[in-house]
């Protein structure tokens, strides 16, 4: 589990519900207010359409995004020397090989799209992969971020050492 | 320098392409490729068997051991 590098998503939230009580309390005193009820329906709302979108490639922006506080992100790069097309490709080996669900695969961006599936532990994960070129060196950039949860219970970072993990085995033909 | 893969001369050699030597080694033309430049991490005994039986050659051909002094 990484509270850490969650305790902004946490620290907003603990700031948003006494504020929506409150407000809820002023507006009404018999507590059916419709702000209540709406912040109650909110969050489940927003669940569903993040599950409804999950695997639309156009909505990677809006997952990765720092203002969206209800997904919990972690970034990582690996540097290699192999060429960038061959490395896209080598991870495309690698993907098709792990549990991840290929979701997209962009030929002329260098981009790769994948989700893991849902698990007791996990409502599953998106992951975006891409490529850049640093020097001699190529740099791949991976992403992961929670559907759902503020807090990704260490399985963001589980995808990215298992992904590394394989992809170091891969080397060895 | 370290290790030097010459997989592209003796493909030359043998006027055999990559496709071709991935068919019949049963290794995907994208490993053979990072092989090709250098770029593994380590090679099985049973690749490097595969392909010195599908080239007709030696390992010594596929590897050579540069000094890194010159």
């Amino acid at each position: 589990m990484n509270i850490r590098k969650n305790y902004k998503n946490i620290l907003i939230l603990l700031m948003f519900f006494p504020v929506v009580l409150w407000l809820s309390m002023k507006t009404s005193t018999d507590g059916d207010s419709p702000l209540f009820w709406a912040f109650m329906v909110f969050p489940p709302l927003l669940f569903g359409f993040n599950f409804a979108v999950r695997n639309n490639p156009k909505f990677k922006f809006y997952f990765l995004s720092k203002f969206n506080f209800l997904t919990s992100k972690y970034w990582a790069s690996i540097s290699s020397e192999i060429p960038k097309e061959l490395m896209f490709q080598k991870m495309i080996e690698v993907v098709n090989e792990s549990n991840l669900h290929v979701k997209r695969i962009d030929e002329e961006n260098l981009e790769i799209f994948a989700t893991t599936p849902v698990s007791f532990r996990s409502w599953g994960e998106n992951i975006y992969i891409d490529f850049e070129d640093q020097g001699d060196q190529t740099v791949m950039n991976f992403s992961s971020t929670t559907v759902v949860g503020i807090i990704s219970w260490g399985q963001n970072e589980k995808n990215y050492n298992r992904l590394l993990s394989r992809f170091e085995d891969s080397l060895t033909i | 320098m370290g290790i030097i893969v010459n997989l592209d001369v003796m493909l030359a050699t043998r006027k055999m392409k990559l496709k071709e030597l991935s068919e019949i080694v049963g290794v995907s033309v994208v490993n053979l490729s990072i092989l090709k430049q250098g770029k593994v991490k380590a090679i099985r005994f049973s690749t490097l068997e595969a392909i010195c039986e599908a080239l007709d050659c030696q390992p010594g051909d596929i590897l050579e051991y540069v000094s890194d002094a010159f």
